[in-house]
């Protein structure tokens, strides 16, 4: 697909679960990030003009934003303004106070923590400064969590993944109190899963991303996939009720550590590549 | 599984028979397919009517399908002037795709690949033959506005 100036674009409802593990051009976590503090009523192209992005980058950041799906283009009326999309910083709005954002490696070494004054700069630096970071999404995770949980935070450990929805329901004062406890933490897997905490969650989609993402992609990406996971058994994937995969559903997730590691195996087999895998507690 | 290839070898070869599958589509309608969103399903997922399957052995174990409704086969038998809407025809249409998919893949591959001669069935069911593995690779497209799937199962 070819974007053109007069197409527009809406950020993807699950845009959370989207940019998470993603790694993309400098310029687009730019204009995500931009994205968040404005309304929009100017075309695209306009706007990235605005920021000083050639017709060229534009185009690629378009494709770039499309083919993760970030962003998707809005059908609804050929009245509207050229470009709608949905304000992170009022979808946030009263969430988080001051949020802390910590960037982690192999080594998943939590003194690199910094805080920032406000959740709407941490959502740009989660986007614009951290994820710029020439670290494959592989080998690095970028999480928000509730900066007065910084104190319980030792080195070596690692942070659940953001609380923070873009799009999603708001934290509650009772989920604010019990943050601390769910966010004490889950371990990053690297080839091995370690167990640290009693229900912890997996996520499909990064999983899946991750594999695509040592081929070429689309298809091939696909066939890749789906050769992994023929290596997986099936009553694995059964015993989590999944009878049918989808490679583009961000919302599957299980619990079973047997099938992580069969996941992580099955990759290592397949493709030679140590696939990390990251859990939550939930 | 598919010992002798690599991965990559399986998937680009793969990639290869979906590619030819859509250019067969497509120079005989001049309507590209759109394909869709991938799942992969465990077990043999629910086929349209009209199946057209290639056989693969050697270094890449398997078969990929076309799945294909009804009003796909008749309005693709529309574009080849074919006037019959017997249920033999909406077969045969889709055993020719499969058979010209193949006759490709043979002169594309030569000795690395043994092809087997196409299959196609009309009772939404594909050829008894047809050993399916544990997950079979399921990608949905449109085309001429009809639903219809390409499937993928590559034996262990």
């Amino acid at each position: 697909m070819k974007p053109s100036i007069s197409q527009r674009y809406l950020l993807a409802d699950d845009f959370d679960e989207r940019s998470k593990d993603l790694s993309m051009r400098r310029s687009a976590w730019t204009v995500i990030s931009a994205i968040s503090k404005l309304h929009l009523d100017g075309s695209f192209r306009e706007f990235c003009a605005d920021i000083s992005l050639s017709e060229n980058e534009t185009n690629k950041v378009i494709s770039e934003l499309l083919a993760n799906r970030l962003i998707h283009e809005n059908f609804v009326t050929d009245d509207e303004p050229a470009l709608v999309v949905r304000p992170i910083h009022e979808l946030l709005k009263g969430s988080y106070s001051t949020l802390a954002v910590g960037m982690f490696g192999e080594d998943n070494d939590a003194s690199q923590l910094k805080t920032v004054s406000n959740s709407y700069t941490a959502v740009q630096m989660r986007l614009g400064e951290f994820l710029r970071t020439e670290k494959s999404p592989s080998t690095i995770q970028c999480w928000i969590w509730d900066s007065s949980d910084r104190a319980s935070v030792a080195p070596g450990e690692t942070i659940r993944a953001p609380q923070t929805q873009l799009n999603g329901p708001k934290a509650s004062p009772a989920d604010a109190s019990t943050r601390k406890e769910t966010q004490r933490v889950t371990s990053s897997v690297k080839g091995t899963i370690t167990k640290k905490s009693e229900v912890k969650k997996y996520k499909l989609q990064p999983i899946i991303s991750q594999i695509e993402k040592l081929s070429s992609g689309g298809v091939e990406g696909s066939v890749l996939v789906y050769q992994v996971f023929l290596k997986v058994p099936t009553e694995l994937l059964r015993n989590e009720g999944i009878e049918s995969l989808k490679l583009v559903d961000a919302n599957t997730e299980f619990s079973s550590q047997k099938l992580c590691q069969a996941i992580v195996r099955a990759t290592t087999q397949i493709t030679g590549y140590n696939l990390k895998i990251v859990g939550y507690n939930r | 599984m598919n010992s002798g290839m690599k991965s990559a070898e399986v998937s680009e070869s793969l990639v290869v028979f979906i590619k030819m599958m859509t250019s067969c589509l497509t120079t005989l309608s001049r309507v590209t397919p759109v394909f869709g969103d991938p799942s992969i399903e465990l077990g043999l997922p629910r086929l349209f009517a009209y199946n057209g399957s290639i056989c693969m052995e050697g270094p890449l174990n398997g078969w990929i399908a076309l799945s294909i409704p009804q009003e796909f086969a008749d309005d693709l038998l529309g574009f080849i002037s074919e006037p019959s809407r017997e249920e033999e025809v909406r077969i045969d249409i889709a055993g020719e795709i499969a058979n010209t998919v193949a006759a490709n893949g043979r002169e594309h591959f030569g000795n690395r690949l043994i092809i087997h001669p196409s299959q196609a069935t009309g009772n939404g069911k594909l050829d008894p033959s047809l050993r399916h593995s544990s997950m079979v690779l399921k990608i949905p497209f449109k085309w001429h506005g009809h639903p219809a799937s390409l499937l993928i199962s590559l034996l262990a």
